[in-house]
């Protein structure tokens, strides 16, 4: 029987007992998520939540955003922000006491400033206030894509919000039960192939010797000249080519080496030198 | 079979017209299948009670607009959009690119398929990884294309085929292994 077939059979009408809080919850409507974070891959929406959901950093939001203001003609330096990383930033979280997850930075423009400059009580302005602004006048998630591999995240230069998301490096998306480097390991080619040979009969690099190779006997080695002509070719190679009267130059190798139904090509360029 | 889908249509009326007995009635229909839909997609009870919770929100906000077919069909794709959701909420692991080629498409085999309760089979899907899981299930029970897998999940059409062929060859193992385990007792 076909594994899939197996899995798709035992699994159709399988049922797990479900807690009754659930149901509560459903007829509740209490969603777990939060309404601002429908767009889940919207950085945007991930620096809200991250500051909405934490007090601490909402009050560094506060005491930042009216620094900020006072300082408001610095801000249009940061438009350049991938030439001009600030120094210092902006919005940092200020009690090192709390267990806080992120820091972030957000460099707010001058429509933003305007609003708080206008408004008399500066500590009534709520950062989801800002961000609601943000939100309205950017759409993050194309750069976000760009940006994903980075810790940091970064609008691009011409839109009107620039936010950093920066996590403390042990708390950046690491993954603790995500072994892929196992699975890589596990089909990992670990093979030295030379680029030199110098094959004057002297018993040194006189033949063509792959380190390893004999771990891997499910391979075929190719070898053509400069001109692109094969004159070699041998399945389950185990390091026999020892050539003679070969001219000296440049000979290119192409190397397919099969593990367990996975396939890896290995290509490269010998140096014939006497 | 046929009573039980005009049944299914009469609940669906029902809730269209926010009934509560016929909601109750459709999560008690429902709750066990899409846990154990959940309970494959992520690992702990926490995110699976979210994930269904959500998901039957979303049932009922969205059950005006379904018209007809596979009831079934769609609220199992609701589920597995909020498993989705959830982890790519969570960033608890990045989807990256499996750098491996593969180039056939290897079929799996298991001898005695009888002996594999239906248990056995869940625990089987906890020796892959949190990644690996979501694509075996998406490819493979779910029967999402490999398009719209590498669409939703960023992923290559490569790495897919390869991370499912390594998926089958770990669950293979882990039967091999368990039946051996058995048999010695």
């Amino acid at each position: 029987m076909k594994l899939e077939d197996l899995f798709k059979e035992r699994l159709e009408d399988y049922q797990i007992k479900v807690d009754n809080t659930v149901w509560e919850k459903v007829n509740a409507k209490k969603s777990t998520s939060n309404p601002s974070t429908v767009k889940s891959d919207n950085a945007l929406n991930k620096v809200v939540k991250a500051i909405k959901t934490n007090a601490t950093i909402t009050k560094g939001v506060i005491a930042a955003v009216s620094t900020a203001a006072l300082a408001g003609a610095g801000i249009i330096a940061y438009n350049n922000f991938k030439e001009h990383v600030p120094q210092t930033p902006i919005i940092e979280n200020t009690d090192n006491n709390s267990p806080v997850n992120d820091d972030i930075t957000a460099v707010i423009t001058e429509d933003t400033l305007k609003t708080i400059k206008e408004s008399k009580n500066k500590e009534d302005i709520l950062p989801k206030d800002i961000f609601a602004i943000a939100e309205d006048s950017v759409n993050l998630d194309d750069n976000w894509k760009e940006n994903r591999e980075l810790d940091n995240f970064v609008i691009q230069p011409s839109d009107p919000v620039i936010l950093k998301a920066v996590q403390h490096s042990d708390t950046v998306i690491k993954e603790p039960h995500f072994d892929t480097m196992r699975t890589k390991n596990d089909y990992q080619i670990k093979i030295k192939i030379p680029n030199v040979m110098t094959p004057n009969g002297d018993g040194i690099n006189d033949c063509f010797v792959i380190r390893n190779i004999e771990d891997y006997p499910d391979n075929k080695l190719v070898i053509y000249t400069g001109n692109g002509k094969k004159i070699y070719s041998k399945e389950h190679y185990n390091n026999e080519y020892c050539p003679q009267n070969l001219q000296e130059g440049t000979y290119f190798y192409t190397l397919t080496v099969r593990i367990n139904g996975f396939k890896k090509d290995f290509n490269g360029v010998i140096t014939i030198i006497y | 079979m046929v009573s039980e889908n005009k049944e299914i249509k009469h609940i669906i009326k029902l809730c269209k017209k926010d009934d509560p007995t016929a909601k109750k009635q459709l999560y008690e229909m429902f709750a066990g299948k899409m846990a154990a839909i959940c309970y494959r997609y992520l690992d702990n009870k926490e995110d699976v009670e979210d994930a269904l919770t959500d998901g039957f929100i979303s049932v009922f906000e969205n059950i005006g607009k379904y018209k007809e077919g596979n009831f079934k069909g769609w609220i199992y794709r609701i589920m597995v959009n909020s498993c989705l959701s959830l982890i790519n909420k969570q960033k608890r692991f990045v989807m990256r690119e499996n750098n491996t080629f593969f180039d056939k498409e290897e079929n799996v085999e298991i001898d005695n398929p009888e002996r594999f309760s239906s248990q056995d089979i869940m625990n089987a899907l906890q020796v892959l990884t949190p990644r690996e899981k979501v694509v075996f299930n998406m490819a493979v029970i779910d029967g999402f294309s490999h398009d719209e897998i590498s669409q939703r999940l960023n992923l290559k059409k490569t790495s897919i085929k390869a991370m499912v062929y390594i998926s089958k060859v770990k669950l293979r193992n882990y039967l091999i292994n368990l039946e051996q385990e058995r048999n010695r007792k």
